[in-house]
């Protein structure tokens, strides 16, 4: 690699940076990644099957592990040790969730693969609020379609709902059938006129080239080494590496875009993870693609006399409109499910059924006090036990030995629980920047997050609550433990749904954002953002299926110039 | 697996004998000099966690257990007297959750050394009970109906003793311990975990189940699409 100039080098190996590397290196283009975590092998590291009972703790979240033991984040979590981050004073929570590891958060997400649909690209246009995209939903579809196609989703036939794209044929796998609480969950709702649908998970129902179907058993979020899920380092990296045009070099955190004296990008300077010695990697292009935060904080610290406030910074609006899912979580007991029939539950470990926003209309006729909607989310049913399964089934009456043991046989499965995942509208409250103070265990200054819930988003999550309390009434059921209504309390704290967006957003013109509609930097042509960092609003889909499709628009126009000559 | 060696006081353990027992609880509740008990063992700096890369296929756990022999009996007690074997359903200590609940209040992170200090507290009371009725020297020496008795009062919901915060974790650790097992999952129905090739889609008899629910809740499908 010493001395080597790449045609492209890629910062990060998650959705963004996966796809830009699939694309370019089929195009020919001779691509260096650089990985701030170690290498991962799904296929040879991921524990299938293994049972709570082989695990320390029966797998249960610690600190080491937060999200339990068997989940695929490495080095990582909430926090990073050795690579603080921290929260302004004033500021309401931040958390951000980080991995070290090829493949990044792709390893370890829920799957959940929804569309942005026409309203979510021009939300300013129909309310007045936030921000246009400068692309809209016909431009980015034959993307989406694309991106369907290749990883594999599953969602079966069109529903035909409000703001809701359903694919074109040929795009989406068949949707398994419904788990069997689904059914009722399903039935509350539509009782009150509220449509259910199939989810669109980025899971196999069918064979995909060598990749088989799911097997419908072991949980998602330990990644999945028969590769019926996607995870960058199962679909996107393997045939980039097949091409021979793709260099991955792990360990290395990238701090820095190195600029030449006429402006243009010559590569990054990073450090070895494993030493602490700094590189610096040469390539006729760079592709930002290492998540929102650590993306705004790389162009943050690329300070220089031409930028002085950071590359690209020059109207102040890099780690501006960082932005999360609006998430709210209720769990209920329904009697009406105890006397159901054993079932396996398990099914693909994400729901098979969601509930799609149905409140366009009565936000059209100002019947609701939040401009932006919300999708439910739910789980339930007979899960694998854990340590907290007692938590959801107990009946308080305290009972042990036989009684204890019926009440349980009984109880399980009857549970519910729903969360909703709604839009937050971009203010600006809500940023990163970088700490005056703090570095990193290398000296790299560090992000300091800014937070603060708006009105719009706090009154979405009120009514989400409301919504499931009369969802729960219908079902018969009751809330288990305490209940709280008042949406700023009930609300998720920034960052915790783990979808933050928006820090070096796309725009018509130099002046009201970071990068043009392809994710090309105004300021230095020959860089390129390709991660959740470019997004102008955050609906409520979870973000991961359109980072890449609009990372593979970025990069195939990147390789479009490139072609031309004009970098 | 029995304690019938251990048996003291006889099967039969009526009211009075009861009233014995509460007494003498009230007692090691009021009892300023317990601190003392059965906590040496946390001393000294906290051995390492299993870290942020533990090897997932073979996980092993790092940190050494804390529970004195006296402590792991009493704990086995417990943890039948919680989910004693019924039938073809083992007991949690046949499943081995006493050593659980060892490993657990051992393990050298916040929430488990907060349930280590409530635990340990617990368990000490339970002695001094033992050992303030004048049979025992602990509560694992107390014969079984002793110990029945004891955590009968312990166990009350409605208790108000200082032991409540510490019986309600126990069992919840208990409860956790003994369904996370492949038994447990046999005892309370699930049956996932295992490779379909395909996933089955409710069958007629749960459709018909689900019907009779929607009517007897009422729930009329108000869809657009909807019957």
């Amino acid at each position: 690699m010493a001395g080597a100039v790449f045609d492209v080098l890629i910062v990060g190996s998650g959705a963004g940076g996966g796809m830009a590397a699939y694309e370019l290196t089929r195009r020919g283009f001779k691509v260096l990644m650089l990985e701030a975590g170690r290498h991962y092998d799904p296929l040879t590291e991921t524990p299938m099957f293994n049972l709570p009972s082989e695990a320390p703790l029966r797998g249960e979240p610690t600190p080491d592990k937060a999200f339990g033991y068997y989940d695929a984040t490495i080095d990582g979590g909430w926090d990073v040790p050795g690579e603080p981050y921290t929260i302004a004073e004033g500021s309401e929570p931040f958390k951000w969730w980080r991995p070290r590891m090829l493949g990044g958060r792709t390893n370890h997400w829920a799957r959940v693969s929804l569309r942005f649909g026409p309203y979510d690209f021009k939300p300013y246009s129909r309310d007045g609020l936030g921000f246009d995209w400068p692309v809209d939903y016909d431009e980015i579809a034959p993307w989406y379609d694309k991106v369907e196609r290749l990883i594999g989703v599953c969602g079966g036939r069109p529903q035909g709902l409000e703001n809701i794209p359903d694919s074109p044929a040929g795009c989406l796998q068949p949707a398994p059938p419904p788990k069997l609480h689904e059914l009722l969950v399903s039935r509350a709702y539509a009782s009150m006129g509220i449509p259910s649908s199939p989810v669109h998970a980025a899971i196999l129902t069918q064979q995909l080239g060598d990749r088989p179907p799911c097997f419908y058993a072991t949980p998602c979020l330990r990644g999945c080494s028969i590769r019926a899920n996607f995870q960058s380092t199962t679909v996107l990296l393997p045939p980039a590496i097949a091409t021979g045009n793709l260099t991955v070099r792990t360990d290395a955190m990238v701090y820095q875009v190195d600029l030449d004296k006429a402006g243009k990008a010559t590569g990054v300077s990073f450090i070895d993870r494993k030493t602490g010695a700094h590189h610096s990697a040469r390539a006729k292009a760079v592709v930002l693609s290492a998540g929102a935060g650590e993306t705004a904080r790389i162009l943050l610290n690329s300070k220089s006399s031409q930028f002085p406030d950071g590359l690209g910074n020059d109207h102040g609006l890099v780690g501006r409109y960082l932005m999360d899912s609006v998430g709210t979580k209720i769990t209920a007991q329904i009697p009406a499910l105890e006397d159901m029939p054993v079932t396996n539950d398990d099914g693909m470990s994400v729901m098979h059924t969601y509930i799609p926003w149905w409140g366009h209309g009565m936000q059209a006729r100002k019947q609701l006090d939040f401009p932006r909607g919300y999708h439910v989310e739910m789980q339930g049913g007979r899960m694998m036990p854990s340590m907290s399964l007692v938590d959801w089934l107990d009946d308080g009456q305290g009972l042990n030995g036989p009684d204890l043991r019926a009440m349980m046989r009984k109880r399980y499965g009857s549970t519910v629980r729903m969360g909703s995942r709604g839009e937050m509208i971009p203010n600006d409250d809500c940023f990163c920047d970088i700490d005056p103070k703090v570095k990193d265990q290398w000296g790299i200054p560090v992000l300091r997050f800014h937070w603060k819930w708006g009105e719009t988003e706090t009154r979405q999550a009120a009514h989400a609550i409301t919504t499931f309390l009369e969802v729960i009434d219908r079902m018969g059921g009751k809330p288990v433990g305490p209940v709280e209504r008042d949406g700023r309390k009930a609300i998720s704290k920034g960052g915790e749904i783990i979808h933050e967006v928006g820090t070096a957003r796309m725009g018509s013109t130099a002046k009201n954002s970071v990068v043009d509609g392809f994710g090309r930097s105004w300021a230095v042509k020959n860089l390129f953002v390709a991660d959740g960092a470019v997004m102008v609003s955050s609906p409520d889909k979870n973000p991961t299926l359109s980072i890449l499709a609009l990372s593979w628009r970025t990069s195939a126009h990147l390789a479009d110039l490139a072609e031309r000559g004009e970098l | 697996m029995t304690d019938a060696a251990n048996d003291q006081t006889g099967p039969g353990l009526d009211r009075r004998a009861a009233m014995v027992w509460a007494g003498a609880l009230a007692a090691a509740l009021g009892a300023a000099h317990y601190y003392g008990v059965g906590f040496g063992a946390t001393d000294g700096p906290a051995p390492p966690g299993y870290g942020r890369d533990p090897d997932m296929l073979s996980p092993d756990v790092p940190w050494p257990r804390l529970m004195t022999e006296r402590q792991l009996a009493s704990v086995r007690h417990i943890v039948d007297f919680v989910l004693p074997r019924e039938g073809a359903a083992p007991s949690a200590s046949e499943l081995g959750v006493h050593e659980l609940i060892d490993e657990w209040i051992s393990a050298p992170y916040p929430e488990q050394s907060r349930d280590r200090a409530l635990i340990f507290d617990g368990l000490a009371r339970l002695d001094l009970m033992a050992r303030r009725s004048g049979t025992a020297k602990d509560f694992a020496g107390a014969g079984k109906a002793a110990q029945a008795a004891m955590l009968a009062l312990v166990a009350d919901p409605a208790s108000k003793l200082a032991t409540a915060a510490f019986w309600k974790r126990l069992r919840r650790l208990v409860i956790g311990g003994y369904y996370t097992t492949e038994a447990g999952f046999a005892d309370i129905g699930y049956i996932g975990n295992q490779p379909l090739p395909s996933y089955p889609a409710p069958t007629a008899e749960m459709r018909s189940a689900m019907e009779r629910v929607f009517v007897q809740l009422g729930l009329v499908d108000r869809t657009a699409s909807g019957g």
